[in-house]
């Protein structure tokens, strides 16, 4: 089986990735575990995607205008960027700041949203929440637009209290009140966008964010218990400070990086899985003065992290990202990849276009009986094929160590795919299907077909669907 | 599985894209129509008159057969208050009902969930093609969502002679096994279902024999997928398809474009309705055909763009045929910024489907009361 | 805006196009040939989950909508491809020969198709490799006075020439930064004396050679200055041997004298085309809100200027892949001249 420090690092490229081959994991595990999540927390250090070279294959990703175009790009990224961590964390606040394209309509405007959240998701929280609150599609999203000094619309208040910086409430108690909701609005009104031009006849163009002063409610307000003439900046200014924020970050990350929780609509009654490893967190947050890779470092340098092995269902966009990533496809431009693209969609994960502003809910809420289909055919097809240069790789690696017993080439297939173990019951069955083909000849092509199939298997199993 | 055979039955053909009604029903002796249509007009000689002001597009023959049978009610000016000309928003909001704030519960979802509470059927409703429609979804309510009905099932990839062994495995992995904690609980569920569903979609086709050849297309083969497993009688109550996504989106090349894809789809539901028919299984079932939005009034020299007020088919045995609602007003100020106006909320469609012919209460399903119609 | 420098200028006529799936209008548009009588043929490229836009445009210089031929094919699981006769996948250039058949490039399929000019398809060729005659992602394609078609032959970072069937002539260029070499080239012309220039795409140049394949001069360095490039993937020559360049990365059009020195660019003034006033017709509420739309003035600008091409009367046709259009300028002789030539 695969040693510690493999399955240790399967465990963090897994989280704070989308997986790795077993090569790459024995290249970081040469590393140190340390230094790996500290490259990972250095995006910038490492090279972003040629650009130019991908427009000029990808001809619509310069327009970038479809949500079926966006949601290519977006899995070309999450298969191949150098930055996994940034990538990971794109997904992240996507899955919270939701923005839709059931609204929205133009993806490149989505888009704009997303590289933003490559820019400063793992920096400062407010400056985070800053740009959120001026970014064109979250202020179309929600209506902030439409607020007015003398009318106001409460949606973007509301939800950046509910659901974007401090829930609803924690430790059994509320975090904010009615009053704050509409306070926080008012401080908001005037935030809205410039006059679209027109859809027609050459396409959409960028919105642009636009502060309307004769919109802008002067007045005093009172929010959080502080009383003065706020406008949006400092609202932001006053949520980051309360404890409610430093709660929020850390539960969010505990149940994206570490291990499901319940859905954020319980949170206000349901303490967290692990009260001190949230509590860690939120120290990390204040001390580091709001930043979001102070608490990353800490927890992903923790035992809780550690020891927290395949604690979480993956999602759609790990589970798609992460077979492609084993099977080395896509790895440079080429047609067909809009339909692996859709396949996140098919799996109950639409991407830029979730069902809510709550975004989606994770976990078990993952997998029904026809998502579940989905992600068992796709993956099993995907190792299936034995022409994908990951697949070969795999083949050859065993081969090449002369593994022709039946357990072993079971343990080693689970070591290929990531570390993985499985219950001895399955695991029985796996070597029985095995045995019961014939003998295993290494290098023929015959080796390679069934190690496919135990492949096959092992993505089939209820373990495999998680991370 | 209890004895379901007489329970009412709806399928949903969804054409996504937005089909243009006023060359679906053609209101061809009106001036203002060919004022609006210099360039993407029915003529008035090619038209299948209802009556002396409206009728059919003729790529619609096959429906107006049905329709002078009295199975077709033809429901006009469709569509709801403020009406939004984003494809994803407002078929979103058809699959919702919920056009003031984005909403994720399918109505379809919810009726499931109606009839059957508990999850007993894991087929009450099956989807034809990739990818769950919203207005299936709704949490806690298993939907198969089937993209080939000849190859449905868990594993598919796998060759012929390994699968039975492969399925083997599979069912004892998935098999309940104790103190493994409830999500593993709950996929071990999850697995045993799909696998349970595919095991019985398998046999529709087994179970099917029919003299009628369906057309080759999508469309086509889905209606003829929705059809075997309605005969089938696995006690499914809503059946769902879709035109190929976008595909009435006829903002150029409409004339060629838009007759080509209601050939495909009328011959597709007069197939389906002589199948029925043929296996003694149309008096259970009622199909629903709709899309998001209607189109512009005026054409844009090539084609149409999106507008408002469309117009919804429903079709079946039990259907009291003719036109319902007014058709909407051409002149321009009655338009709604260049678009049909609606006459009659969608909600109110869905309602009278869902009460007097599913027989429940819809209230709670499409959120609220709507005046419901009398094609039932 | 009408930039003036050595007294010839760029003279913005009209637009072209509007955002289309099938019919009058393109859906990233990536290259253009000039036929006879004012006709054009405009490559779309679409986005792949919509193959249907992917075609061949055919209208004239006036925006009259001729017809479409080559269809787009569902690349669903790329091994599984039908590529039939005429298919188009990746569709990276067009050029006519003399008798005006139509050729077509698609970079993925290593194929070149052969279609009359009125879109009948006649016949195909090409071998993926990198012996000689043999390609890797064709890119830029243009009949010379013999005609015989010189071809960017890309990722093999080499110009080749063929007969029209496809008969291996000649070919030049390695892959490297130095004089004669290339990285991953994309646009080419000749101009009247046969002499070729190609658009040497990453390394943010234009190469002018013989007709033989001799290396004659570049032009163009990196950045965003006057002169400078960024990532240029047309090229085109006048009769007067006035160059044009397509420069992509940013999103402008330059022009240079025949020895390479900068004249002029302009980042477009795009207005509203024939088919884009049918459209905003249909859809009455736009005028109204492209009055009151903050920065309408962005709508001249050029966004993905990826292809150009100039016609026998000095007309520069610019392909805009991400706005659908393709904005129609003239070269202006300084008119203090009476009209006469420099």
């Amino acid at each position: 089986m695969a040693s510690a420090d493999i399955e240790l690092m399967a465990h963090l490229m897994r989280r704070a990735g989308f997986g790795a081959t077993y090569e790459e994991l024995e290249k970081y595990a040469a590393k140190g575990y340390e230094a790996v999540v500290d490259e990972l927390l250095s995006p910038m250090e490492q090279p972003d995607l040629e650009m130019d070279l991908l427009e000029r294959y990808f001809v619509d990703w310069k327009e970038m205008n479809a949500l079926e175009v966006n949601q290519a790009y977006l899995t070309y990224r999450m298969i191949n960027s150098e930055r996994p961590l940034q990538e990971k964390m794109t997904l992240f606040w996507h899955g919270i700041f939701c923005v839709g394209n059931s609204k929205c309509e133009h993806g490149r405007q989505i888009q704009h949203q997303l590289d933003m959240f490559r820019e400063l998701g793992m920096g400062s929280f407010p400056k985070l929440l800053l740009a959120l609150s001026v970014d064109p599609a979250m202020v179309f999203y929600l209506d902030n637009c439409m607020s007015h000094k003398d009318a106001i619309n409460e949606n973007f208040g509301r939800e950046l209290l509910e659901l974007f910086a401090m829930g609803v409430g924690m430790d059994g108690h509320a975090n904010y009140t009615e009053e704050d909701v509409k306070e926080c609005a008012r401080a908001f009104t005037g935030w809205t966008i410039a006059n679209a031009i027109p859809r027609y006849p050459y396409g959409r163009f960028p919105s642009q964010f636009a502060f309307n002063a004769a919109d802008h409610d002067y007045g005093e307000k009172t929010f959080q218990g502080e009383t003065g003439n706020f406008n949006g900046d400092d609202i932001i200014e006053i949520i980051v400070r309360q404890p409610s924020a430093a709660r929020f970050i850390a539960r969010h990350l505990y149940n994206f990086f570490v291990a499901d929780e319940p859905q954020i609509p319980a949170w206000q009654g349901t303490p967290p899985r692990d009260m001190a490893a949230i509590k860690e967190m939120e120290d990390a947050y204040f001390e580091s003065n709001y930043d979001l890779t102070a608490m990353l470092r800490v927890m992903f340098n923790s035992d809780w992290f550690k020891n927290a092995r395949f604690e979480k269902v993956k999602s759609p966009a790990e589970t798609v990202a992460g077979t492609m990533r084993l099977v080395k496809d896509f790895t440079s431009p080429k047609p067909g990849l809009h339909p692996i693209a859709m396949e996140i969609r098919y799996m109950g994960q639409d991407l830029m276009n979730p069902p809510t502003v709550e975004g989606w809910h994770t976990g078990q809420e993952w997998i029904d009986s026809g998502t579940l289909v989905e992600r068992i055919n796709f993956t099993a097809d995907q190792m299936g094929n034995v022409t994908l240069p990951g697949v070969k790789d795999i083949i050859s690696r065993l081969s090449s160590e002369g593994i022709n017993q039946p357990g072993a080439v079971v343990n080693r297939c689970l070591d290929m795919l990531g570390a993985y173990t499985l219950p001895e019951e399955t695991r029985t069955y796996l070597v029985d299907y095995i045995s019961k083909a014939g003998e295993l000849h290494p290098g023929t092509e015959a080796y390679g077909g069934q190690i496919a199939q135990i492949l096959q298997l092992i993505v089939a199993t209820q373990e495999y669907q998680f991370a | 599985m209890t004895s379901t055979k007489k329970d009412p039955v709806l399928a949903v053909l969804q054409l996504s894209g937005g089909n243009d009604a006023l060359n679906t029903i053609v209101p061809y002796s009106n001036p203002l129509y060919a004022d609006n249509r210099p360039s993407v007009r029915v003529s008035e000689d090619q038209v299948l008159p209802i009556n002396d002001s409206v009728g059919f597009n003729p790529a619609l023959a096959p429906i107006k057969e049905l329709y002078d049978q009295g199975k077709v009610a033809i429901i006009q000016g469709v569509g709801y208050p403020n009406p939004n000309r984003s494809h994803f928003r407002s078929m979103d909001i058809w699959h919702t009902c919920e056009p003031e704030q984005v909403g994720s519960e399918g109505w379809l979802g919810r009726a499931i969930r109606d009839l059957d509470p508990q999850g007993e059927n894991v087929l009450t409703g099956v989807n034809f093609g990739r990818g769950l429609p919203r207005s299936l979804a709704a949490p806690g309510v298993p939907v198969a969502s089937v993209g080939n009905l000849e190859t449905y099932g868990v594993l598919t990839g796998i060759e012929d002679d390994q699968r039975t062994d492969a399925l083997d495995i599979f069912s004892r992995m998935y098999s309940p096994a104790m103190g493994r904690g409830p999500v593993m609980d709950y996929l071990s569920h999850t697995g045993m279902d799909a696998l349970k569903g595919a095991d019985i979609l398998s046999t529709a086709p087994e179970k099917y024999s029919s003299s009628v050849e369906y057309g080759n297309n999508s469309v086509a083969q889905y209606m003829r997928n929705i059809a075997q497993t309605h005969i089938a009688e696995f006690g499914t109550r809503f059946l769902y398809t879709t035109a190929p996504y976008n595909s009435f989106d006829t903002h150029a090349g409409q004339m060629v474009g838009h007759s080509s894809l209601w050939r495909e789809v009328s011959a597709a539901v007069h197939d389906f309705y002589t199948d029925l028919t043929e296996n003694n299984a149309a008096d259970n079932m009622v199909l629903l055909v709709f899309t998001e939005f209607g189109r512009r009034v005026h054409d844009n020299g090539s084609g149409t763009d999106h507008g408002s007020g469309g117009v919804a088919f429903v079709i079946g045995d039990s259907v009291k045929g003719g036109l319902y609602g007014e058709y909407p007003s051409l002149a321009q100020d009655k338009l709604l910024e260049g678009d049909l106006h609606f006459n009659n909320d969608f909600r109110g469609l869905y309602s009278t489907l869902l009460e007097k012919w599913i027989g429940i209460d819809a209230k709670s399903v499409v959120g609220g009361n709507f005046e419901q119609m009398d094609f039932l | 805006m009408t930039t003036q420098a050595l007294g010839v200028s760029l003279q913005y006529s009209h637009s072209i196009g509007r955002g289309e799936f099938s019919g009058p209008g393109f859906r990233n548009p990536v290259a253009i040939a000039r036929g006879e009588d004012d006709m054009m043929y405009v490559v779309n490229r679409s986005y792949e989950y919509r193959p249907d836009g992917k075609r061949v445009t055919i209208c004239t210089v006036d925006e009259d909508y001729i017809g479409e031929f080559a269809r787009g094919v569902h690349t669903a699981g790329v091994t599984d491809i039908v590529t039939e006769d005429g298919s188009l996948i990746w569709p990276t250039s067009v050029t006519l020969d003399r008798s005006g058949n139509v050729y077509i490039a698609d970079e993925w399929l290593n194929r070149i198709s052969i279609f009359t000019k009125d879109g009948e398809w006649i016949g195909k060729w090409g071998t993926e490799g990198s012996a000689d005659g043999e390609i890797n992602s064709p890119s830029g394609m243009v009949f010379d006075a013999d005609d015989n078609l010189l071809m960017v032959d890309s990722k093999n970072n080499r110009v080749q020439k063929f007969t029209k069937d496809g008969n291996f002539i000649s070919g030049f260029g390695s892959a490297g930064a130095g004089d004669g070499q290339f990285n991953l080239p994309w646009g080419i012309d000749v101009d009247t004396d046969g002499n070729i220039y190609v658009a040497d795409w990453r390394n943010d140049r234009i190469q002018k050679f013989s007709k033989d394949g001799e290396f004659l001069m570049k032009f163009g360095s990196t950045g965003s200055e006057p002169g400078e490039m960024n990532r240029p993937t047309g090229v085109a020559v006048d009769r007067t041997g006035m160059i044009y360049v397509a420069d992509w990365g940013n999103e402008r059009l330059q022009m240079f004298d025949p020895a390479g020195g900068f004249v002029t660019l302009t980042t477009g003034e795009g207005t509203i085309s024939k088919w884009g006033k049918d459209k905003l017709d249909a859809n009455g509420e736009m005028w109204k809100e492209r009055e009151i739309a903050q920065g309408i003035e962005r709508e001249r600008d050029f966004w993905g200027p990826v292809a150009v091409t100039v016609d026998d009367q000095d007309r520069v046709f610019v392909v805009e892949s991400c706005r659908n259009r393709i904005q129609v300028y003239r070269r202006q002789e300084p008119t203090f001249r009476g009209g006469g030539r420099l």
